[in-house]
């Protein structure tokens, strides 16, 4: 570990966040974008990924204070190469959030170790439903582990406003909200090819064995007519279907996650399903339903 | 259910069961587990005679178990990156 020299391009700003290649470790690497010495507590932190995280002011971890109103958190997804010093923003740069909230001094411990306990508490146990769910939103994993630390970033800075009810519908709105925030900046050549999301969610070491041969062959034609119908679902089903079924939310965190009634959530979870199922009968793995439920499921398609 | 549906099935002993219709219109939310209690039992009732609709809520089982295999493979490794992050955030705090 060292100490950097500082960060002149974020003196504005009482967060600075600097994320920075592993294969590049040289101070200049650091260096390079900062310029300036104001840092009360420089420290860094490793995300895991060939990334270290600087955490270059320790009022990212506390209050700031009123009198600093354009405080922010900007996090560098990249290396500094090419920028300069004095507030840059442009290529590598991204805002995250607003800044946090003032507190008062003299609440200020209660409040962050309140902030730690609710983080301890409610959020770190809820990282794989997070990944689960971002993955379903960005269909690319290396997309999704970057929006769930964006979400993890914005849920601690917010921990101290979070009331313990809910956590999961509440870590699902940041989720939902940063995954906006990204959409809107992202480049279309990152954008998801549906054709390799498949690929995509197993294509990791060490994941789970296909079933028994057994199994494979019984299962095949339904799972490959399942998985086909899902890919061929209109967005607004598969979406619904997605963080139900594969993701094993509730009706109402789906409904939080897509921002919509649960009303809407259960009518579209029924016409996906019915899609897939119509699918399955098509295909001869499955009866054709009985009378009662393809009345119902005609209902509700003429309800849309 | 209709009036008709609902007299015959008091006549048959069988008032305290769902309908086909009625397990039709609400099989979805039963396989979730969003049904309440009193729905559930008239369904289970119902799914323990009726071939029909025995036959479709386990075509749905089967639909839903096949989606969640799909969806169950988080890399374990990107969560525990993930943790060690959030964890990573506590720490960098209790150094202040």
């Amino acid at each position: 570990m060292r100490s950097p020299s500082g960060c002149g391009h974020h003196r504005d700003h009482a967060v600075r966040l600097h994320l920075q290649p592993e294969d590049d470790p040289t101070d200049e690497a650091a260096d390079r974008g900062c310029g300036g010495s104001d840092h009360e507590i420089p420290g860094w932190l490793r995300d895991g990924r060939g990334r270290s995280v600087h955490l270059c002011a320790p009022p990212f971890l506390g209050a700031a204070p009123r009198a600093r109103p354009s405080t922010a958190v900007v996090l560098c997804a990249r290396t500094h190469t090419g920028v300069g010093n004095a507030g840059r923003s442009g290529p590598g740069y991204r805002r995250v959030s607003d800044p946090p909230p003032a507190v008062e001094p003299s609440g200020a411990a209660a409040a962050e170790t309140a902030r730690h306990r609710a983080f301890a508490e409610h959020v770190l146990p809820e990282v794989d439903v997070l990944l689960r769910v971002a993955l379903t939103m960005t269909q690319q994993p290396v997309d999704a582990e970057d929006l769930v630390q964006d979400t993890l970033i914005r849920a601690f800075r917010a921990c101290d406003r979070f009331d313990g009810a809910h956590p999961r519908a509440w870590l699902l709105t940041i989720l939902r909200n940063t995954h906006l925030n990204r959409v809107r900046t992202r480049r279309p050549a990152l954008l998801a090819d549906p054709q390799t999301h498949e690929e995509d969610r197993v294509s990791w070491p060490g994941a789970p064995a296909p079933s028994t041969p057994e199994d494979l062959v019984l299962g095949e034609v339904f799972d490959h007519t399942v998985a086909r119908a899902l890919d061929g679902l209109p967005e607004v089903f598969g979406s619904v279907v997605r963080l139900v079924d594969l993701d094993g939310l509730s009706y109402a965190e789906a409904a939080r996650v897509l921002d919509v009634p649960t009303g809407t959530v259960m009518s579209r979870l029924h016409r996906g399903r019915a899609r897939i199922r119509a699918a399955l009968s098509q295909t001869g793995v499955a009866p054709a339903p009985a009378r009662a439920h393809a009345r119902v499921g005609a209902a509700v398609e003429a309800r849309a | 259910m209709s009036r008709l549906t609902t007299t015959m099935m008091w006549l048959m002993g069988r008032g305290d069961e769902a309908s086909c219709a009625e397990v039709a219109r609400h099989l979805q939310s039963y396989l979730d587990g969003h049904t309440e209690e009193t729905q559930v039992r008239r369904i289970d009732k119902h799914l323990e005679h009726c071939r029909k609709c025995g036959l479709e809520a386990r075509t749905y089982r089967e639909i839903k178990a096949t989606l969640s295999r799909r969806g169950a493979t988080v890399d374990p490794a990107a969560a525990a990156r993930l943790t060690a992050f959030g964890q990573s955030l506590l720490a960098a705090g209790d150094d202040r």
